[in-house]
C-alpha cells in the first residue's frame, strides 16, 4: 500500500512539477482580463509585467476607450502558439470582436517575449487613423527598441502612450516615432529619468535593508505617467464586454 | 370528416411552405455572405495593385537600368486589371485564372522588391521601407480576406448540398462556388524585416 502510494506520489509531482516549459498561448486559451474587469486591458498571465507598467498602460488604454470609444486587447506572453504573433492577434480580435460592430474600432496588440515577436492590429475601423506604417513605427521604435534592451514594461509603456497619442492628436509624442531622424531632446531625458530615478532609488534602498524582505520603497504606480491608480487587486469595476469588431488583416508586426 | 381531412392537407401545405420560404432565404443570405467575402478579397488585391505605381516610381529613382523588372510589373499588373470575378458565375477554372494572374503580379513584386538588395540606398530610403510595410499589409490582408471567403464559402455550400435542402437548391439556382486554393506559404504571415 505504501508502496502504491509512493508511486502515485511520485507520478503526481513528475506530472505537477513543471519542467520549466512555458506555455503556448492562443486566442482560445489566453486570459482576457477584461471581461472580468472593464478596467483591465492588459492580459499577462505569465506575469510578465510589473505592477506599475500594467496599470500604466491600464490607464491609457482606457482613456483611448473613455475618449475615443477604441477598445484595446494588449497581450504580453512568454510564447504563442506557432510563434505567429499576428495569427494571435487576428484571431483574438474576431474570435472576441474586439470594438464596436459598427464602427470596427478593436485594436489588439501582442508581445511574444520568447518568440521575440509582435504585431499590432487595428480593427477595420481604426486602420485609417492607425496605419500600417504608423504601427510599423510604433512598433520600431517603441517595441523593438526596448526590447532589444530588455525593458518589457517600457516597451508596453511606451507602445500604449504612443498609440493613445497618435489616435488623439495624429502624433504619438516620441520624438524618435514622429520624426526618427532626430536626436535625443529634452522630453526624452525627462522621460527616462521619471522611469529609472525611482527603480535607482528603489535599489539603494533595498540595499539598505541588508537583504530583508520588507521595507522596500513603495513605487507609486502612476509612476509611468498615468493619472491615479487604476485600483488594486481588490477592487472590482465590473466586468466589460466586446462589441463585435472585426480585424481584416491590416497593421505591422515583426521582430527584435 | 372530410373537414377533418382538409384541414390536415391545409396544415402540411402550409408547413411544406414554411420550410420552403425558410430554406431559401437561408439560402440566399449564405449565398450573399460568400458574394460580399469575394468582394472583399477582389478589393484587397487591387489595394495591392494600387500600390504599384508608387513602388515602381519609387525603385525607378535608385535603379533605372532594371527595366526587365519593370516591363515584368507592367504586364503583370495589366493581365491581373483584365480578370475579374464574377460572384453568379464563379467557377474553379475562373479563380484559377484569377490566382494565377495574382500569382504572377506576386512574382513580379517579389523581383522588385529584390532590387532593394543591390541597391544600399533605395533599401535605406523611408519611402521604400514605408512602402515595404504597406506592401506586406496588403499580403496579410488578402490572406484573412481569402480565408473569410473560404469560410463562407464552406457555409453556403454545406447549407445547399445537406437535406433537405439540396432538394430544392438546384431547382432555385442554388449552386456550389469554387474556393481559392492555398498557395505554398501563404499560410504563413509575411515577417517584416526591420
Amino acid at each position: 500500500m505504501n508502496r502504491i502510494l509512493s508511486i502515485l506520489l511520485l507520478l503526481f509531482a513528475v506530472l505537477f512539477s513543471g519542467n520549466g516549459q512555458a506555455r503556448e498561448w492562443s486566442a482560445d486559451n489566453v486570459p482576457i482580463p477584461y471581461l472580468k474587469d472593464r478596467t483591465q486591458y492588459v492580459s499577462d498571465p505569465d506575469h510578465l509585467l510589473s505592477y506599475e507598467a500594467r496599470d500604466s498602460a491600464n490607464l491609457y488604454l482606457m482613456k483611448m476607450e473613455r475618449e475615443m470609444g477604441v477598445q484595446t486587447v494588449f497581450v504580453v506572453v512568454d510564447s504563442v502558439v506557432n510563434a505567429d504573433a499576428f495569427r494571435m492577434a487576428q484571431d483574438l480580435g474576431n474570435h472576441y470582436g474586439v470594438g464596436s460592430k459598427k464602427e470596427r474600432s478593436g485594436l489588439v496588440i501582442v508581445i511574444a517575449v520568447s518568440n521575440r515577436k509582435y504585431f499590432i492590429a487595428p480593427g477595420k475601423g481604426v486602420e485609417e487613423h492607425l496605419t500600417d506604417v504608423d504601427c510599423a513605427d510604433i512598433g520600431r521604435e517603441c517595441i523593438v527598441a526596448n526590447m532589444k534592451e530588455g525593458n518589457l514594461d517600457r516597451a508596453v509603456y511606451m507602445t500604449s502612450k504612443a498609440i493613445y497619442n497618435k489616435l488623439k492628436t495624429g502624433n504619438t509624442g516620441f520624438e524618435q516615432v514622429d520624426n526618427p531622424d532626430e536626436e535625443f531632446s529634452l522630453s526624452d531625458i525627462i522621460l527616462i529619468l521619471c522611469i529609472f530615478l525611482p527603480l535607482i532609488i528603489f535599489i539603494f534602498s533595498r540595499h539598505d535593508n541588508h537583504g530583508g524582505g520588507g521595507g522596500g520603497m513603495f513605487i507609486p504606480p502612476f509612476i509611468f505617467g498615468g493619472g491615479g491608480s487604476m485600483g488594486n487587486s481588490g477592487d472590482s469595476f465590473g466586468g466589460g464586454s466586446f462589441g463585435g469588431g472585426s480585424f481584416g488583416g491590416g497593421g505591422a508586426g515583426g521582430g527584435w | 370528416m372530410k373537414n377533418k381531412g382538409l384541414w390536415i392537407v391545409i396544415a402540411v401545405v402550409a408547413v411544406i411552405v414554411l420550410w420552403l420560404l425558410g430554406a431559401y432565404n437561408g439560402m440566399v443570405t449564405k449565398q450573399e455572405s460568400a458574394t460580399t467575402a469575394l468582394a472583399n478579397v477582389q478589393a484587397t488585391y487591387q489595394r495591392r495593385a494600387d500600390l504599384l505605381p508608387n513602388l515602381a516610381k519609387t525603385v525607378k529613382a535608385y535603379a533605372k537600368h532594371e527595366s526587365e523588372t519593370f516591363k515584368e510589373v507592367a504586364e503583370a499588373r495589366s493581365k491581373v486589371s483584365q480578370i475579374n470575378l464574377n460572384a453568379g458565375d464563379i467557377t474553379p477554372e475562373k479563380l484559377k485564372q484569377f490566382q494565377e494572374a495574382q500569382g504572377q503580379l506576386s512574382a513580379a513584386l517579389g523581383k522588385l522588391m529584390a532590387i532593394s538588395e543591390r541597391y544600399p540606398d533605395l533599401k535605406a530610403s523611408e519611402n521604400f521601407k514605408d512602402l515595404q510595410v504597406q506592401l506586406e499589409g496588403c499580403e496579410n490582408r488578402i490572406n484573412e480576406a481569402r480565408q473569410k471567403y473560404n469560410e463562407s464559402v464552406q457555409d453556403y455550400n454545406v447549407s445547399i448540398r445537406r437535406m433537405p435542402n439540396v432538394l430544392i437548391s438546384g431547382m432555385f439556382g442554388f449552386d456550389k462556388m469554387a474556393k481559392f486554393e492555398a498557395e505554398t506559404g501563404a499560410e504563413k504571415a509575411p515577417e517584416l524585416d526591420i
